[in-house]
């Protein structure tokens, strides 16, 4: 995400909005630092209905 | 309008497809349109379906006939983009200081505010055990061991295979 053109299901697209690419990325890691103690949580849980399926 | 061959019988499809060449006709300016109709093809359209077809054309107009110009530099989409992304990364920093499941219990979400050792079904939920295997899950591409941090190549995949159940 640091030229003109970014992948974007399978074309390309040209960005419009010229957003800091650095901003995102942070926004992106920020969301996955928050989400974290949840995935383990999941992965280290099961339920009733997983596991009647 | 679009060519009436596309005018199969589904008149929810029709009108669907004329309500994207109205937009198109809209965005681009174009001086004249020619209003499509969902029963053309099959009857001579009815009164009320004329009805239906300008409703259409009013409709996309005041949604979104302007679009166009929401896209130039400058426009009013590009500051509100900014802003968005602004106060997005300003709140993740807080709830990943704070904990997301606290967040949640303050309604940082909506309204919608569950506690983090409360809500439905919460008594169906269960450790699992040393040597847990469940088939299922591995076939269906969820995780069975938490992936370390920093070794997910999209930061973004990690979080979305948690909604995966």
């Amino acid at each position: 995400m640091d030229g003109t053109f970014i992948w974007f299901r399978g074309g390309t697209v040209t960005p419009k909005l010229n957003l800091d690419p650095a901003t995102v990325n942070l926004a992106r890691e920020l969301a996955r630092r928050a989400g974290e103690p949840v995935t383990r949580l999941a992965t280290t849980h099961t339920t009733v209905s997983i596991e009647r399926r | 309008m679009p060519p009436t061959k596309h005018m199969t019988g589904n008149v929810f499809a029709g009108y669907l497809l004329d309500a994207f060449f109205n937009l198109c006709g809209l965005m681009t300016g174009q001086s004249i349109l020619l209003v499509g109709m969902m029963t053309e093809g099959i009857h001579t359209p009815f009164l009320s379906d004329r009805d239906l077809a300008l409703e259409n054309v009013r409709y996309v107009r005041s949604a979104a006939g302007r679009l166009g110009l929401s896209f130039q530099p400058d426009a009013f989409v590009v500051e509100r983009a900014h802003r968005v992304l602004g106060e997005a990364v300003d709140l993740l920093r807080r709830i990943e200081s704070d904990g997301l499941l606290n967040a949640i219990a303050d309604g940082t979400f909506g309204v919608t505010k569950r506690p983090p050792g409360g809500g439905r079904g919460l008594d169906g939920v269960i450790e699992r055990a040393l040597g847990y295997f469940n088939p299922v899950t591995d076939v269906l591409g969820g995780f069975r061991e938490v992936v370390p941090p920093g070794e997910q190549g999209n930061p973004v995949s990690g979080v979305l295979e948690g909604d995966m159940e």
